[in-house]
């Protein structure tokens, strides 16, 4: 059982790459669909409920294989990793739209009122005023998004990516030992899940010291 | 780029009754993962203390693990506890299981939001346990439990497509039959997507009306 | 001599319910105009209204010789002037809101700067030279690095102020700029207002504070239902005023202090 750890070890490498450059992608581009979301411009407004309606209503299996058989066609072929990355990337990034816009509409009309009546324009407003607020403000619930992102990697088994539960299912095909392995991977999953949860308590602190 | 329909009208039965599959299974797993959830969120808000702590552990595990490792560990290991179980009553058992906790905690959220002392005014008055429970706590507790709850079970109802990693013959499996007959990947996901895309409008247009109906029982009754 | 800013023929309405039924308003550069009036009368509404940040449903605003917020049409007709112009001339308003609206997750000085930084184009060490400047004029040259909840009411809105001026505006509006604050830091920023109107800083100011209003206004206006009443001289509008509605107001301010005043008179 103790040989089974290095295999596993790098799967969850990979794992914890895989969340990360995911969490990249879901955080730019969820910012990008709530200003859409929010613009003035209707056309823009419904392609941001669009998209984050089809990305909550479809599962992620099925929008990875989109993804996946859908990128050669627009010329971006390559290794399975970016398209797990892009796919659960973008699910993702419906759910902290979503997150973002509840905060944003948090912060006080009167901010906005104040920065509009100096003549600051409305990116601007966004950069300085909302955006600062909102992520300072959504930190537990962005926290846990980023559980659920890493709840999602798994699926990236499905396009043969070596991620932790890859890693598993091609030990247990080799040595059967299912319920050892399994254990593992889950005290390995467990593990990640509670070493992002600190790492937010942590930004949460120093969020406390540098801000009001 | 043309869009050549003919491999999804030749599986066309097949991916219907994948469909129909994936209904019946989200509709079971959903029964059991309720009633999980009431078990545990009634174990976790009036239990003795060692129950409370189990209560809770399991919640925290479920919350920690992907879905898809508690599948797997369901199909592996389930069958060796001597019951005949083949994928699909071992991926039921794993959604089940995992989307009770989830329910559990919508449930307690709610439950624990209801203001203490309208219970022990109801307790002080000699109201019976059951009858504080159907006319003054769950009525108050129904209407913000509706949105958590419907979003889990929408997500329940994707969750399935999981189960298709170890065989069972829902939606997505039908799906890579038809693929691997065909060779049109992206338009056979594309359908599969809209199929679900519908149905959970359909989900989410029911608890939207469910929460429109409860909620007007609640203001007549405030 | 052209006005510094005005308002001609102000109407607005918020659905059924007409807020300002008709308005006309002049400021000359260097004055000082004092709005007072009961609650409902569209004080802040018309002060709204001056720098466009609620466009009224009629009528025109002129700032200095520019037209605010709209501009008229080869064919004679007024439409809405594009979003970066507005902002411009919003720029050379300057507004401080009842309720500070400071940015919470930005330092005093950070607000203070913001404005000139992304408006006027002030490099950073600039706008913060112009930002400690300005909070010196308003006495808050150590609290700088300090963030809006580590500030007093009375503080916080001096920076507000301070966030006003910064932008060197042509007129200053106070929107009730006192009301949300504790009475003991009432004083701190009415000293700093009056400072400003001793430098004969263009400034309209709706207020309560009818003992601010005595000292520091060239004008009084008194509103009421949506309408302008009486304008006039400090002594002419509170003292000696032949409008019913204006002496009732009046004396019910003056009413709540009367039992202090009788208390303490026969001390002194």
């Amino acid at each position: 059982m103790a040989g089974a750890l290095p295999e596993l070890v790098a799967g969850a490498v990979a794992t914890i790459l895989l969340t990360l450059a995911a969490a990249v992608v879901s955080v730019g581009v969820g910012i990008l669909v709530v200003a859409l979301r929010l613009s003035g411009h209707a056309i823009a407004r419904a392609l941001a409920r669009v998209y984050i309606s089809f990305m909550r209503g479809t599962p992620a299996l099925v929008q990875l294989f989109l993804v996946f058989f859908g990128l050669p066609a627009l010329g971006l072929g390559g290794h399975p990793f970016w398209a797990a990355t892009a796919a659960i990337g973008l699910n993702s990034a419906a759910y902290v739209a979503e997150i973002l816009r509840g905060a944003i509409g948090a912060v006080p009309a009167g901010q906005r009122e104040a920065a509009a009546s100096i003549g600051l324009s409305p990116a601007r407003i966004w950069r300085r005023v909302l955006l600062p607020q909102a992520l300072a403000a959504s930190l537990p619930a962005l926290t846990n998004e980023a559980t659920l992102l890493l709840k999602t990697t798994p699926l990236a088994s499905a396009v043969a990516v070596t991620e932790l539960t890859f890693s598993g299912q091609m030990m247990i095909a080799r040595t059967y030992q299912a319920g050892r392995i399994l254990a593992l991977v889950s005290l390995l999953y467990l593990l990640l899940s509670f070493a992002i949860t600190r790492a937010s308590a942590a930004l949460e602190r120093r969020l406390a010291v540098a801000g009001p | 780029m043309t869009i050549d329909i003919s491999p999804i009208t030749d599986h066309w039965q097949d991916l219907v009754a994948g469909f129909r599959l994936t209904l019946w299974l989200s509709a079971l797993a959903w029964l059991l993962a309720s009633v999980i959830g009431i078990g545990l969120a009634a174990a976790r808000l009036c239990g003795p203390r060692l129950v409370r702590q189990l209560a809770r552990g399991f919640v925290d595990v479920m919350r920690g693990l992907p879905s898809l490792v508690l599948i797997l560990a369901c199909f592996y290991l389930l069958p060796a506890t001597g019951l005949r179980l083949g994928p699909v009553q071992s991926g039921l058992a794993a959604l089940a299981l995992y989307y009770g906790a989830y329910i559990s905690e919508a449930m307690r959220g709610a439950l624990a939001a209801l203001p203490p002392g309208q219970i022990e005014a109801a307790t002080a008055a000699g109201l019976p346990p059951v009858t504080i429970l159907r006319r003054i706590i769950l009525p108050q507790a129904i209407g913000p439990m509706i949105p958590p709850l419907a979003g889990l079970t929408i997500g329940l109802f994707k969750e399935t497509a999981l189960l298709s990693t170890i065989s069972v013959h829902e939606f997505v499996f039908a799906g890579k039959e038809a693929i691997s007959d065909s060779y049109a990947p992206f338009e056979i996901y594309a359908v599969i997507a809209l199929g679900y895309w519908a149905a959970a409008g359909v989900i989410a247009g029911a608890a939207g009306w469910i929460e429109a109906r409860v909620n007007r029982y609640r203001r007549r009754a405030a | 001599m052209i006005q510094a800013l005005r308002a001609l023929g102000i109407h607005k309405s918020f659905g059924a319910h007409n807020v300002l039924g008709g308005v006309d308003l002049s400021v000359a550069r260097g004055e000082i105009v004092c709005i007072i009036g009961p609650s409902g009368s569209g004080k802040s509404t018309l002060l709204r209204c001056l720098n466009w940040l609620s466009p009224p449903d009629l009528g025109e605003v002129w700032l200095g010789d520019t037209r605010l917020g709209q501009t008229r049409r080869p064919d004679g007709r007024l439409a809405p002037v594009p979003a970066g112009t507005l902002r411009r001339q919003r720029a050379r308003i300057g507004m401080v809101f009842q309720h500070f609206n400071l940015w919470p997750h930005m330092s005093a000085i950070e607000n203070v700067m913001e404005g000139p930084r992304a408006v006027h184009g002030l490099s950073r060490s600039e706008a913060r030279d112009l930002a400690m400047t300005t909070l010196s004029r308003v006495g808050l040259a150590e609290q700088g690095g300090r963030y809006p909840g580590q500030l007093s009411g009375g503080q916080q809105q001096r920076v507000a102020i301070a966030r006003a001026l910064a932008m060197r505006p042509e007129i200053l509006l106070f929107d009730e700029a006192t009301s949300a604050l504790d009475p003991e830091l009432v004083g701190e920023v009415l000293d700093v207002m009056a400072d400003l109107a001793g430098r004969r800083t263009t400034m309209i100011v709706v207020t309560h504070e009818l003992g601010f209003a005595a000292a520091a206004a060239d004008r009084i206006v008194m509103m009421d239902a949506g309408r302008i009443i009486e304008a006039g001289p400090p002594r002419q509008v509170l003292a000696e005023s032949e409008q019913a509605r204006t002496r009732a107001f009046v004396a019910r301010t003056l009413s709540r202090t009367a039992a202090l005043t009788a208390l303490i008179a026969p001390r002194a």
